[in-house]
């Protein structure tokens, strides 16, 4: 097995992949008559709150951290929408950590659309799956971590993705022509954890980033059944860690692994019946995870138009506890509530607890949205840790708990 | 004792006659009220058969009780399923405000079960498979329930025939529909169709408690192709709250090429 050891590189091919793309689009465009050309986006202030002072001393002791991030997209469709261009930059700016303080292509690609079938070839964003507590089978994008521990931001992915849409479901292809690092907080950041997370990552196919990965996905609806299978088979998003040889801080580890999943969603009456699970070779034994859940909806509960939807998921996760990345959804409960008030605000309440089995550590979070006029919107997250056990994943960040309010202008 | 009468050519044109006059239009008004009014429905429902698929653009006016305005804009794209015992294909992209845009809303209507939804989000490229019981909440904050504006299909209601009055410029036919679907926010509808052009001219809506609860005025009608009609103005009132909302549409494309595939959740992903 070889190693290859990284900096986290300015990622040159990323850069390299947008301009190309760029010169072909407008060397196209121009040709074209009847292109649509969008611009759009947002930009976004946010200041977050920490109640606790931090568990080490590196990290800054400052309980308001402010930042600025702004993501503009720009939209070029010519042939009815069927060929497009589409660019979305993503910049953020953040006073406390150095790492958070990044930029990203979330997008640069180019989409053509036929009768059967679709193609995309740039970077892209692609989710799969239906649950809401953990995100088991969305293998394609890197996630990046200093934007939100919840695993939902993602890093752009170069690719070459074509899909078929026969009659027996969607079958879809993705080469994954270049692999992105996850990004971690600052040593002197919150939420960095016990020890420092290096500079340095190892990924163990001996092409290092530029190993192709590969993706296959097929997709049906059959009446009231949506079901999705999966294939990959590549360098895995999530890292593992290894002491660093100064046994100062850690280095991510990125094993081969292969992956299948397969995630359902039964809907129903107002109830969404969901399963997704995988079973992944690469890190160490084989093992298997999934979730399951429901998500069940009542209106007419409250006199008004809100509608209250309750949410329950049960987490598994077979894998070794040193030879594989961490998880903390091993074996949790997720209970959630989501709130829509439906009123010309589109306000709405996301509140939802993880509780493990094992040793009852508590991850508590708020999201309320609303908006507050046709270009502005305001956002209130809050993430609580609580009663985190010394060998806890939240271990190192349990004092970390923060309230986040984002004010964002659309335009 | 006298000979018995036999049935002359004469007699048979009398009885004939008799018949035509007295027997034939008895036959038609022994129509019921809900035949009648079903009639009448299915008239207005059938004008609109064979238009295949329309793209348009609309704009909501949003207007509370003090006068406070709020717009949303959003194109729909809409495909005929011409099997009455299956809905339409509808696809709404959602443009503004703002912070909506890039949402859309895939619904292949079902007539009584409930249909198949699946919502966007671009912020996360999330496909989600979405309940589609709550047909009776507001859309997009406005004065319309998204049982108001998607396809209005012939069975999805029981009618019955009422009256027949003047409505402006024409003669209605009113009468009274039922949702024969479960959830839907109302108990009746009464609806004024003209019968000049078989179009919808105003509905009236009864709540779940039987009280009359907004009223919604069709205007500015215009004709496509020759033979398809289509409201251009929706004025939807609420008489409790006092809030309206206008629904104005762009001129309606009918001349596209859309197809199943059109209306599929991977063109859902694909809307920008």
């Amino acid at each position: 097995m070889m190693h290859q050891s990284l900096k986290y590189p300015l990622q040159n091919s990323v850069v390299a992949c947008s301009i190309t793309a760029l010169v072909i689009l407008f060397s196209c465009s121009n040709a074209l008559s009847n292109v649509d050309f969008q611009v759009s986006g947002f930009v976004s202030a946010e200041a977050a709150i920490f109640g606790e002072a931090p568990g080490y001393e590196e990290q800054v002791n400052r309980s308001l951290s402010p930042s600025v991030y702004i993501e503009p997209e720009i939209n070029i469709l010519w042939s009815d929408g069927n060929s497009q261009f589409n660019i979305v930059p993503f910049l953020r700016w953040s006073a406390d950590d150095d790492r958070r303080s990044h930029g990203d292509i979330r997008e640069a690609n180019w989409v053509h659309i036929g009768r059967e079938y679709d193609i995309v070839l740039g970077i892209d964003q692609v989710f799969w799956g239906v649950a809401e507590s953990v995100h088991l089978v969305d293998v394609i994008n890197q996630t990046d971590l200093v934007e939100n521990i919840d695993n939902e931001s993602k890093l752009g992915q170069p690719l070459l993705n074509a899909n078929w849409f026969s009659p027996f479901g969607n079958v879809g292809v993705f080469i994954l022509p270049y692999f992105r690092l996850r990004t971690f907080p600052d040593d002197t950041a919150r939420l960095r954890g016990g020890l420092p997370i290096g500079k340095e990552a190892i990924i163990e196919s001996s092409k290092g980033n530029d190993h192709i990965d590969y993706a296959l996905r097929w997709y049906h609806s059959f009446g009231q059944l949506d079901i999705g299978l999966a294939l990959f088979s590549g360098t895995s998003r999530e890292p593992r860690f290894i002491l660093s040889s100064d046994f100062q801080s850690l280095v991510p580890y990125y094993d081969s692994v292969r992956q299948e999943s397969i995630d359902l969603q039964w809907t129903y009456n107002s109830t969404l019946w969901k399963l997704e699970g995988i079973h992944r070779r690469g890190h160490g034994d084989r093992f298997s995870a999934f979730v399951v859940g429901f998500e069940h909806t009542l209106y007419g509960l409250f006199p008004g138009p809100g509608e209250m939807g309750f949410l329950v998921e049960l987490m598994y996760d077979g894998r070794d506890k040193n030879l594989a990345p961490m998880v903390f959804t091993d074996r949790d409960v997720f209970l959630g509530l989501r709130y829509s008030h439906n009123d010309e605000q589109d306000s709405t309440l996301l509140a939802g607890a993880y509780v493990d089995v094992d040793d009852s550590s508590q991850l508590f979070f708020i999201e309320a949205k609303r908006r507050l006029s046709s270009y502005w919107s305001i956002q209130l997250t809050a993430k609580l840790f609580s009663h985190i056990k010394e060998d806890s994943t939240f271990a190192g960040i349990e004092k970390d708990s923060h309230l986040t309010l984002q004010t964002t202008r659309h335009f | 004792m006298k000979k018995i009468v036999s049935i002359t050519p004469f007699r048979w044109v009398c009885t004939f006659l008799i018949f035509v006059v007295f027997v034939f239009p008895t036959a038609t008004l022994s129509e019921t009220l809900e035949e009648k009014g079903f009639r009448i429905a299915a008239k207005s429902d059938r004008s609109d058969r064979g238009f295949i698929s329309t793209d348009v653009k609309l704009t909501m006016l949003l207007k509370s009780s003090a006068g406070e305005e709020s717009i949303r804009r959003l194109n729909m794209k809409t495909l005929e399923v011409a099997d009455e015992r299956v809905g339409d294909k509808t696809l709404l992209i959602f443009k503004f405000p703002a912070d909506v845009k890039g949402t859309a809303l895939l619904s292949h209507s079902k007539i009584l079960k409930y249909d198949d939804q699946w919502l966007y989000l671009p912020s996360l490229k999330r496909v989600k498979r979405i309940s589609s019981t709550n047909k009776s909440g507001p859309f997009m904050g406005s004065e319309f329930a998204f049982e108001d504006f998607t396809a209005m299909e012939l069975n999805k209601f029981d009618y019955k025939y009422i009256r027949t009055e003047p409505c402006g410029e024409y003669q209605c036919d009113v009468i009274e529909r039922f949702p024969r679907y479960d959830n839907s926010g109302y108990t009746k509808q009464t609806v004024w169709i003209d019968q000049t052009f078989s179009q919808v001219r105003t509905i009236v809506f009864n709540d779940r408690h039987g009280e009359i609860i907004k009223e919604l005025k069709l205007n500015e009608y215009k004709l496509y192709e020759g033979k398809y009609w289509r409201s251009h103005d929706m004025a939807m009132d609420n008489v409790k709250t006092g809030k309206s909302t206008i629904l104005s549409f762009s001129e309606f494309n009918f001349k596209l090429n859309l197809s199943d595939g059109d209306f599929t959740t991977n063109a859902l992903k694909r809307i920008r």
